[in-house]
Formats: structure tokens, sequence, C-alpha cells
């Protein structure tokens, strides 16, 4: 990853991190995105914190530092703790997550990881507990969160770490 | 029964059941096909070089609609990965090709100088329109697959 970022953000600032990010440098994409990442956390059939835990796994795997330090107030609302967010690694199945999202990991990994690799025991559970709108919701909510911190990664540029920082959902 | 080979193109049929953010989604697809920074061809080489990485056959049989075609025979010339020589490529298609199966490896070991070609070809507006593009094609790639293996 750069140490420099490759592309500079636009000047000013609208508040809205995607607007204000380098993103901002081809106004005839900007606005769908940023309206797409709106509506990923505003038109939600998925609860807060299970998106939440979705957009952190695919964080760590993309290692975007950005990402990774964001937590959305509406997911710690929904009962996201730190504790939670610790145990989103390696070894998950085996970690005090719930049934739910420790699934919700799965159908992230499968994306993430291996998305022809899908069984029919974890098709068959997804399913089973997830309805078609949630399911569709949380793929859409997963190629946003993966398209924007694999852009955050290709701008370079990245601190080593940063603080855990709350932030609005848009 | 027969069931429907779902691509990046039409999996847009599979999440319309998401409600609100359908459209949202929709949008940014038409808007990254539409930009004046990438050409649509060149974005169509990335989506068969990536559907080709992916081994997504349904994919690579999929043919965008463009406004100026691409040769079959240049996208045989792609599949078979003889980009980097054949002439019929241009030297930013190359380029971004290469950059393209760099970020499928991963974003994070993308040299300096494969990013940097990029730049000095598109500028900077075209390289984040680049990257954008290539997020949201190798995503909807993968839920055609996943989407694709749950009709099973």
């Amino acid at each position: 990853m750069g140490a420099v970022a490759r592309v500079q953000a636009p000047q000013g600032s609208t508040g809205d991190p995607i607007r204000d990010s380098a993103l901002g440098l081809v106004i005839e994409t900007v606005e769908q995105i940023a309206s797409l990442n709106r509506h990923a956390w505003r038109s939600s059939p998925v609860r807060a914190s299970l998106l939440e835990i979705v957009r952190l796994r695919n964080a760590r795997t993309v290692n975007c530092q950005f990402c990774k330090s964001v937590r959305y107030d509406v997911a710690r609302r929904d009962g996201l703790t730190e504790s939670k967010v610790d145990q989103i690694r390696d070894g998950y199945q085996e970690s005090g997550l719930s049934g739910e999202e420790k699934l919700a990991i799965a159908f992230a990994d499968a994306y993430l990881f291996d998305p022809q690799g899908v069984t029919a025991e974890l098709a068959s559970r997804l399913k089973q507990h997830f309805t078609p709108a949630q399911l569709a919701h949380l793929a859409i909510a997963l190629v946003a969160f993966n398209a924007t911190s694999r852009c955050a990664v290709s701008i370079g540029g990245m601190p080593e770490n940063l603080p855990v920082t709350e932030i609005s959902a848009p | 029964m027969r069931t429907m080979s779902v691509t990046s193109a039409n999996v847009s049929e599979k999440l319309t059941v998401a409600g609100e953010a359908a459209a949202p989604f929709e949008d940014v697809w038409r808007a990254i096909w539409n930009q004046p920074h990438v050409p649509a061809s060149t974005l169509e080489l990335c989506r068969l070089d990536l559907a080709r990485l992916h081994h997504a056959e349904a994919e690579l049989a999929l043919r965008m609609p463009l406004r100026q075609g691409l040769p079959e025979a240049k996208i045989e010339s792609l599949l078979r990965q003889n980009w980097m020589k054949d002439p019929a490529f241009s030297e930013t298609e190359r380029a971004v090709l290469n950059f393209t199966e760099w970020y499928h490896a991963s974003p994070q070991s993308i040299p300096d100088d494969v990013a940097g070609e990029v730049i000095a070809r598109l500028g900077q507006s075209g390289y984040v329109a680049l990257i954008e593009a290539l997020g949201f094609i190798d995503g909807r790639i993968r839920v055609a697959l996943i989407y694709s293996r749950m009709q099973d």
C-alpha cells in the first residue's frame, strides 16, 4: 500500500466522508455512491449491529485502516460493543457471537473469499434465517462496503493505526 | 426447472427485493459505465478479465452493450492472456489491465509504479473512476456467483 496518497481529495468539506474523499474527484459517480452508502444504513431491513459486523469483517479483510477505525453510531445503539468487535476475527465460529452474527460473517466470507464455494448447507441456513429482502440488502451493502474500502486502499496514504472513532450514519 | 444464469448485469433482478437500496445500487452501476474518464470498452475488458479470474462462466459469456463495439477477436486475445503483446491493445488498456490483475489479487499489493502508470495515462480522476468501477464490477460478479450457487 502506498505510504503517500496517489491522488488528492478535492478542496473543501461537505461533511460527508465519501464526497470529501478522493471519490469526490469523479463528479459523475460520487453522488450515486454517497446515496448508496446512505441507503445501506438508512433503508436497511437488517439490524444496524449486524450490518456493522459485516462491514468490519470486510474492513479487516481488505485491511482498510479508515474503515477498521470507524464505528457507526446506529450500530452501537443497536448493541454492538467493542467486545463483540474483537470477536469478528478468524475463529469467530467458536466465539460468543450469536448464531445470527456468525451466519452474517459466513455470508461475508463467502463474498470475500470464495463466492463460487457457497455450499448447499450454507445456502440453506442463509435462506432459513434471513428473508430474501435481508439477504439482498446484505449483498448490496457488502458490495458498497467492499468497493469503497478497496478504493481507499488503492488510493493509499493511510496511517498504520487510527483510534476508534464513532461517526453518525449518513 | 431451468435456472437463470446470474451475471453482473442481471443480478439486479435478484436484488430488487432489498427495497429502497436497490435503486441507488443500479444508479451506481449506470454511472460507472457512463462516466467520461475511462472508456466503457476499457471497462468491458476489465470486466471480462475479472470474470476470467473468478472462473465465472456466465459472466464470460456476457457482452455489455457498448456504443463502440469490442471486436470478439480482441476479447479472445484478452482471455488467452495475450494482452501484454497483442498490438490490438493500446498502452492505456495494457496499463489498466495490469492494474486490474493486481487489484483482483489485493488492492494492498498494487505497486506504486503500476498505479502510477494508470494515473499517467488517465489522470487522477480517471484513476478514481477506474477503482470505483473495478470495485462495483468485481462486487457484482461476486454476488452473481453467490446467487447462482444459492439457486442450485
